[in-house]
């Protein structure tokens, strides 16, 4: 099994594992609206599948010329063309194409050694998550508690100065802060590495099991890997990080506020309830509601964050490998990212369905 | 009927103002107020909307925006409300004092179930209590409003009206308290549930001694319930005293209109139900003098230059009305009320 499918596998248990969590304990009718929204999920991947495979044909260009070269000859390219199944009738390439993405086949690189995609996915996937995991965690952690200080404190120091923040930090361009941040921390103070995810001479040491080098590091024990790993991920997961924070703070700030004035928090206060678990506890939870919503569609402005956040820090994940084959018109590389793209963000789009009805007790389509 | 000197005083409110910050200048939405409220009775304050009536319940128990100016005195068992920090104040809020609020349907978080809530309150107020002991006093006291206690393991929103205002009761007499502030709690509910829900209220301050003021514009809801009436009109208390000496004779104009104005069944087909003529003023400039003194059909010269305060003018009965007192521009004879 390669390490893409297990890392497929294992992150699709962990999705299952929490759905059939929230079937076991929800009532009747969140039930019977998981079982809805899973089934929904298969079309929508179906179509999705079928969009990139459609959109991959239709675009101008294709593989052969890109590959040969204008100086091809006629025979070359026929045989190529046959070679890559370019000549069957288009609905005999699609349903190849389809047998081929449930087995998990994504093909052929179309340059540098015609490796499979899903091994190249193999080293790139992980990375990507090491980046973005750690930088949605900062981002949802800080953006949602920072937000409910602020309204904690409307109107004071702290708020503004949190509102400015969040302002400034979803105007400033990724590759932006990330040169400023490589400027300040990796050159002027040389305090974090600038490029890459870890030291090469460590990496010589390391044993790659899962591609998640922090992982593979805990796992075999490897302490000075650890560091290294960590080291180099803290300037580009923060940038990531800092520019999804800015929206999480506005939103969790207007609705802690809205909360704060509704009839059951005065009715608490009455009651003789601590202000601080007002706010964090009976305002917040009501506010994450419409955050966890968010945090399904940020993903998406996450996955396009880590392509221009991999691209400044010359982290070799998948954004990284995106740019580079589109520039080299590999296109099979290219469908296999969007696909695994889109993948993900359909899952996560089903995760954040079924933990919004999970929190919210109201919510039943 | 217990004469009111007998009684032992619960809370004792003493030239109460309240002052609202607005853009438009301040607004007195309480002025000058005192009364006491009585161990084991209900008081009923009523008024029209606007009248300062919520604002004088939620300043009881500081519920107001921290904006907001309150002075004078509100004296609980001794102690001064007003002047308690914030730990002084969390521990008299629902363990002393608690309030019911005007809606049911969004009194209650809606994503914490009753018990929750129940747990929550207690937990507050008693921390060394465990959960399982708080939920069987929980069951006993929801049981005893009517309610199965399977049903209080439910979110909110899964309950009616009906029930979701008796689990409102059950929050303010989870912790015994001395006073309950019901501040229109039976307006949202239509009259059946409401009759229903009054009986238990009664049977519940027989049952457990405490005193209840019942804030209602609802005259009639008032009548059946409360022992005491207080009349407020703009921020002022216009009169105080029994239940039956104001329904029997009310003395001060204001309260003489609002009872008029009340339909009867008794009313006859040609008759027309009285129509109070004006509007209540803007609290931002209230009127000079008394503030009842442009609608009032018996004002005087010295109604609107001087306020009268509100004095006893027999035993149970109080008003706030040059009527009915000594002033130093007296022309017309002050009204002698027999005892």
């Amino acid at each position: 099994m390669s390490p893409l499918a297990g890392i497929c596998i294992g992150s699709l248990a962990i999705a299952f594992g929490f759905i059939i969590y929230a079937f076991l304990r929800g009532s009747p009718g969140l039930r019977s609206y998981i079982v809805t929204r899973v089934l929904l999920t298969l079309p929508m991947v179906f179509i999705l599948v079928t969009v990139i495979f459609v959109v991959m044909r239709v675009i101008p260009g294709d593989p052969v010329s890109s590959q040969l070269g204008p100086r091809g000859s006629i025979e070359a390219r026929e045989r190529m063309r046959e070679q890559l199944g370019l000549n069957d009738p288009i609905i005999v390439q699609y349903f190849n194409y389809l047998g081929k993405v449930v087995r998990l086949d994504l093909g052929e690189a179309l340059i540098f050694g015609h490796r499979p995609i899903i091994d190249e996915l193999s080293e790139r996937l992980p990375a990507t998550i090491e980046l973005t995991l750690p930088a949605m965690v900062f981002a949802v952690g800080f953006g949602v508690l920072s937000g409910a200080l602020a309204a904690k404190n409307r109107k004071k120091a702290s708020d503004y100065g949190l509102r400015l923040f969040s302002i400034a930090s979803y105007s400033i361009p990724i590759f932006w802060l990330g040169l400023v941040l490589q400027v300040i921390f990796g050159i002027n103070l040389g305090a974090f590495p600038i490029a890459g995810r870890i030291d090469s001479i460590t990496n010589i040491g390391l044993e790659r099991i899962t591609n998640v080098l922090v992982i593979d590091s805990i796992i075999t024990g490897n302490w000075a890997a650890l560091g290294s790993v960590l080291h180099h991920l803290i300037l580009p997961s923060l940038t990531l990080g800092i520019v999804l924070t800015g929206v999480f703070v506005r939103l969790s700030r207007i609705n802690v506020i809205e909360s704060l004035v509704q009839d059951y928090i005065i009715a608490g206060r009455a009651r003789g309830i601590r202000e601080r678990i007002l706010v964090y506890k009976h305002a917040l939870s009501n506010a994450l509601i419409p955050i966890v919503t968010l945090i399904g569609l940020q993903f998406s402005v996450l996955l396009a964050g880590a392509v221009l956040t991999e691209t400044t820090f010359s982290w070799p994940g998948m954004g990284l490998y995106l740019v580079e084959r589109i520039g080299q018109r590999d296109y099979t590389a290219v469908q296999g990212v969007i696909l695994v793209f889109a993948l993900s963000v359909s899952v996560i789009s089903l995760l954040t369905d079924i933990i919004y009805a999970f929190i919210d007790p109201r919510v039943r389509y | 009927m217990v004469k009111a000197e007998e009684r032992d005083i619960l809370v004792e409110i003493r030239d109460l103002c309240v002052r609202y910050q607005t853009r438009l200048g301040p607004v007195s939405a309480v002025e000058d107020v005192s009364f006491d409220i009585y161990q084991g009775e209900i008081l009923g304050l009523v008024g029209e909307s606007g009248c300062g009536k919520s604002t004088l319940g939620k300043a009881l128990m500081r519920l107001l925006p921290p904006t907001t100016s309150i002075q004078g005195r509100v004296l609980f068992d001794g102690e001064d409300v007003l002047e308690f920090d914030e730990d002084q104040l969390r521990d008299f809020r629902g363990r002393a004092i608690s309030m019911i609020f005007q809606d049911p349907m969004t009194s209650l978080n809606p994503v914490q179930k009753i018990d929750e809530h129940l747990v929550e309150a207690i937990q507050v107020h008693e921390p060394e209590t465990e959960k399982h002991p708080a939920l069987e006093r929980i069951h006993t006291l929801v049981e005893r409003l009517g309610i199965q206690k399977e049903r209080i393991s439910d979110y909110p929103h899964q309950l009616s009206g009906g029930m979701r205002q008796r689990i409102m009761i059950g929050l303010g007499l989870v912790l015994n308290p001395s006073l309950i502030i019901a501040d229109e709690a039976t307006t949202s509910l239509d009259v059946i549930v409401e009759a229903k829900l009054l009986d238990q209220l009664r049977e519940i301050l027989d049952e457990f001694g405490v005193s209840i003021l019942v804030i209602t514009h609802n005259i009639a809801l008032v009548a059946e319930l409360a022992d005491r009436l207080a009349v407020m009109y703009a921020g002022c208390l216009a009169e105080l005293g029994s239940i039956y000496e104001i329904f029997d004779k009310p003395l001060h104009p204001y309260t003489r209109g609002l009872l008029r104005s009340v339909p009867s069944i008794e009313l006859d087909e040609r008759e027309e139900l009285y129509k109070m003529p004006g509007e209540p003023p803007n609290l931002t400039y209230p009127p000079s003098g008394c503030r009842f003194h442009p609608r009032c059909p018996e004002a005087m010269p010295i109604c609107s230059r001087l306020a009268p305060t509100l004095q006893e003018v027999k035993s149970d009965q109080m008003v706030n009305c040059w009527l009915y007192q000594d002033h130093p521009e007296k022309k017309a004879p002050t009204i002698k009320v027999k005892s």
